[in-house]
């Protein structure tokens, strides 16, 4: 039975892919570079995320079922598809081993100082695996109900961070010009790429529902909460302290005191947040997954999950120390590659696409 | 028992058969042994009813090994006096309803002239003179036995090769009376009993409508449990009704003793914690699912009825919900819901909080608990599952025990205990009261069965937020959410109206708006027809007050 998704859920995994593991790693490196104007980096970079999300999903409705990759398939042939699916899985379970890797390491130093590694790997990679073992709808779900509290979290934070802003930290605006603006919002451009994951969705979309405005809600409201976020960071600890603090959003959590019983409940807070990242881990995964099985003809789905999601450990746990180096908020040979693999995707599909279409055409009239 | 006679009616059989076991019971001793009595029990299907009524009365008798409550009252009918046996068990017919077909039989028929008992008409003559609601004819010797075995009175008469079977099965059975397990303060207090029909009838009694269908299976080749399938025409959807009635029919169990069996062998995921059939007690509780589409499994033996398929959230609604002010039974809803995390969740965040993440208390109650923990040698982990276990172990005395004794030791076990372990140091007070408020909070689960999960899965998270702390608590809590996200009962999400949301069923979630506004059945349940009533009829009018 194919499942069918719908537009709130399509907008609730596009907000976790874009609000949640930019939320722990991007303040601190897009306040380094734009100063207190961060916030329009973030905007900017998001342009490129609903950019990419939109051109996809204007690709998908060149179908009827809405699945360019299944349709250049039967157009064309299995090995025609094989490129794409293979740079898209592969993309796809970079980013999982990535995602796993900072998880891992926020919650070690801000929550399990003493615990090793590979446990927390393992407890991640165990409900990610899980989710992705029960099909596409519990992953969505599980997006669905782990993103509602964080957006409830992001706009309830400027109340309960009201006192802690201060009118002495508010720069000039472009205090550190345009130039650091584009530039962070080149950093987060690539992040909000990772909205390419609706290529694995937008086939599973109900029929009745309207990709284009729930792209549109799903991206831009991850824009709008992730650009909110960084602007009480900056409004809260200036435009200088953020870049020298690991987790600025994590920083800003801890200082939220509501009452005087009420206070240093950060890491209540963030619980939440991680969930949403585990969440955000299980859609990458799936979609690595549902890629490698149709590389080998739709077979072995459960098998390949149980690799992906060990490789994914064994890829965080060894290549730790590379897999920081390329992380890409600090790399820009890391950031551009990343870019240029989004692109290469892009470029495959629609070429794929456009052909399909063609031939979908001539043997229509034929 | 003459083994004569019983060879002779296996001669008169005439078939390949029926010789070969009568050459085996030529050739062994009385008793036979028990091979040939498994192969006679198993050729019961085919054998026929004998025109000679001793050949039969021997050969019941040999089938049911001579059994001591086999009743059997020789009479003889009618002027000509035709000798007949009506036959039942002991204590499981109702001896005034024999008593009366006894009567009209034998004093009823003295002075009539009987047509000859080979004739038709003999048959009709006899079902007309009879007072039994019931009359059927059984044409084999199984459907003779199954009919004796369920209690009914059956009629051999000399020279008639069926025999005729009278609705006497009306066994001894308690009164309807208000469930323990579900008892409520506003609300009717009769219950089910362990009799189906009885069951039937209470569901009858409240759903006088002629779209209300019950369908009778047999379940278990020994027991022959009857299992009634209760629904009703356009509400429920014919594909639930099927599967239901398939999967029932699917189970080949030697004997059925309550619809746990049953319940265990037609839920979607075998291996779930959480129970994906709601059985309840409460005929209201039952009625009430059918006319959300459900279909009511009534299994003789048991006062549980099960209702399919279930849901997360009608297994968190009390049938008391719908009988107080709305506002109040919403509140009440709300209440089930947090005690519900806190059964669920409590002890885990208190050992993850106190061990791992002591930021997150406030410093005043901070200073209070490492007082309070001062001289307890454990970590929390181990003090807590020291507690919990306890707390189990009692309530689990306290149920096997005897009602009078089981609360004396439920109650003097909790104090005594608890105040005796917090003297030895062996456990804090803030343990005793986390444990507490968990045990109460798990009573606020209506349903048993979910309650039981809960207390379960209550250990895993208690090990998880005392390994990883809050993170573990989130990683157990994923899990959980997963599973029940996955999980489906007879194709229904096990979570809905939830998950998947569907917005107009919320109102009778974790709320419960009048009974006005109410219009609509659950739209989550497919149904052909969803409409409960009229919101424009049913709300009330405040008099002088224009609309």
């Amino acid at each position: 039975m194919q499942i069918r998704i719908s537009g709130g859920l399509l907008a609730s995994v596009l907000c976790t892919t874009g609000l949640t593991l930019p939320f722990l790693i991007l303040p601190g490196s897009i306040i380094l570079d734009a100063g207190q104007e961060g916030w329009l980096s973030i905007l900017l970079g998001a342009l490129f995320g609903l950019a990419v999300s939109l051109f996809v999903v204007w690709v998908a409705c060149w179908f009827p079922d809405r699945d360019p990759v299944g349709a250049i398939t039967r157009a064309l042939g299995r090995w025609a598809a094989f490129p794409l699916r293979l740079l898209y899985g592969a993309w796809n379970q970079f980013i999982f081993i990535l995602g796993l890797y900072e998880i891992q390491s926020f919650i070690v130093t801000v929550m399990l100082e003493k615990t090793p590694e590979w446990v927390v790997y393992c407890l991640i990679v165990l409900v990610v695996f899980y989710a992705v073992y029960k099909g596409l709808e519990p992953v969505v779900r599980l997006t669905f109900a782990t993103i509602l509290p964080i957006i409830l979290i992001v706009l309830l934070l400027p109340l309960a961070l009201l006192r802690e802003f201060s009118i002495l930290q508010v720069d000039p605006f472009l205090w550190h010009g345009w130039d650091g603006v584009l530039r962070s919002a080149v950093k987060a451009a690539y992040w909000f790429g990772d909205h390419l994951i609706i290529l694995s969705l937008v086939p599973h979309l109900n029929s009745k529902v309207s990709p284009y405005r729930w792209t549109i809600i799903g991206t831009v409201g991850a824009a709008l909460l992730l650009a909110l976020t960084v602007l009480l960071v900056s409004l809260t600890f200036g435009s200088e302290l953020p870049s020298r603090l690991l987790y600025p959003g994590f920083e800003l959590l801890a200082i939220i005191s509501l009452t005087e019983g009420i206070e240093r409940i950060h890491v209540g807070i963030i619980v939440f947040g991680i969930a949403a990242c585990i969440a955000k881990l299980a859609t990458n995964l799936y979609a690595a997954v549902e890629e490698a099985s149709a590389l080998l003809g739709g077979r072995w789905r459960t098998a390949i999950a149980l690799v992906l999601a060990a490789l994914g450990v064994v890829g965080a746990y060894y290549f730790s120390g590379p897999l920081m180096m390329a992380d890409l908020v600090r790399q820009p040979g890391w950031q551009y590659s990343h870019l240029g693999a989004q692109v290469l995707i892009l470029l495959l599909l629609s070429g794929g696409a456009f052909a399909a279409k063609q031939r979908r055409g001539r043997t229509r009239h034929g | 028992m003459d083994q004569a006679l019983v060879i002779q009616y296996l001669r008169r059989w005439n078939a390949a058969e029926a010789d070969r076991l009568a050459d085996s019971l030529e050739a062994c001793e009385f008793p036979p042994s028990q091979d040939l009595m498994i192969a006679l029990s198993k050729a019961k299907d085919k054998m026929p009813i004998s025109p000679v009524l001793d050949e039969n009365w021997a050969v019941i008798l040999l089938l049911l090994g001579n059994s001591p409550d086999i009743q059997a009252r020789r009479l003889h009918l009618g002027t000509q006096r035709i000798p007949g046996v009506l036959l039942f068990l002991d204590e499981m017919a109702e001896r005034t309803q024999v008593m009366t077909i006894l009567e009209s039989l034998v004093v009823g028929l003295r002075s009539e002239q009987l047509p000859e008992a080979t004739s038709s008409a003999f048959q009709t003559f006899l079902e007309q003179s009879s007072p039994s609601v019931v009359i059927q004819k059984a044409s084999t010797m199984a459907d003779l036995l199954k009919a004796v075995l369920a209690g009914r009175t059956v009629l051999l008469v000399d020279g008639l090769p069926v025999g005729l079977e009278f609705t006497t099965d009306g066994p001894t059975a308690r009164k309807p009376s208000e469930p323990d397990g579900e008892p409520v303060v506003r609300g009717p207090k009769d219950g089910f009993t362990e009799v189906a029909s009885v069951n039937l009838s209470l569901i009858r009694r409240r759903l006088r409508d002629d779209r209300l269908r019950v369908e009778e299976l047999r379940v278990g080749t020994r027991s022959h449990t009857r299992v009634l399938l209760v629904y009703m025409l356009e509400v429920s959807l014919p594909e639930l009704v099927d599967e239901v009635r398939q999967r029932i029919s699917r189970i080949k169990i030697d004997a059925v003793l309550e619809s746990g069996y049953i319940e265990e062998m037609i839920e979607d995921q075998p291996f779930s914690l959480f129970p994906q059939v709601k059985a309840s007690e409460r005929p209201d509780v039952v009625v009430g699912g059918i006319l959300e589409g459900k279909v009511a499994i009534i299994t003789d033996g048991t006062p549980h009825v099960m209702l399919v398929p279930a849901t997360f959230a009608a297994e968190m609604q009390a049938a008391e919900d719908y009988y107080h002010r709305w506002p109040v039974s919403s509140f009440m809803r709300l209440l089930r819901y947090g005690f519900m995390f806190i059964a669920f969740l409590g002890p885990g965040i208190y050992i993850a909080v106190t061990t791992y993440h002591n930021e997150l208390i406030p410093t005043t109650l901070l200073l209070s608990l490492i007082a309070a923990r001062e001289g307890v040698p454990f970590p929390s982990m181990l003090e807590a599952f020291f507690m919990e276990l306890t707390l189990e172990a009692l309530r689990e005395a306290g149920v096997r025990l005897p009602k009078t004794v089981g609360q004396a030791i439920s109650i003097v076990g909790a104090l005594v205990i608890g105040e005796s372990a917090v003297r030895a140091g062996l456990v804090s007070p803030v343990m005793v009261i986390v444990v507490s408020l968990t045990a109460i909070a798990s009573f606020l689960i209506p349903l048993y069965t979910m309650s039981l999960a809960i207390r379960v899965l209550r250990f895993a998270m208690m090990v998880l937020g005392g390994f990883f702390g809050l993170f573990g608590i989130a990683v157990g809590l994923m899990l959980v959410l997963i599973h029940l996200i996955s999980l489906r009962s007879f194709g229904i999400p096990y979570l809905s109206p939830m998950i998947p949301a569907t917005a107009a069923d919320l109102k009778d979630v974790f709320i419960r708006v009048p009974w006005w506004a109410m219009r609509r059945r659950p739209l989550f349940m497919p149904m052909e027809d969803h409409q409960r009533g009229q919101e424009s009829a049913n709300r009330p009018r405040i008099p002088g007050l224009r609309r």
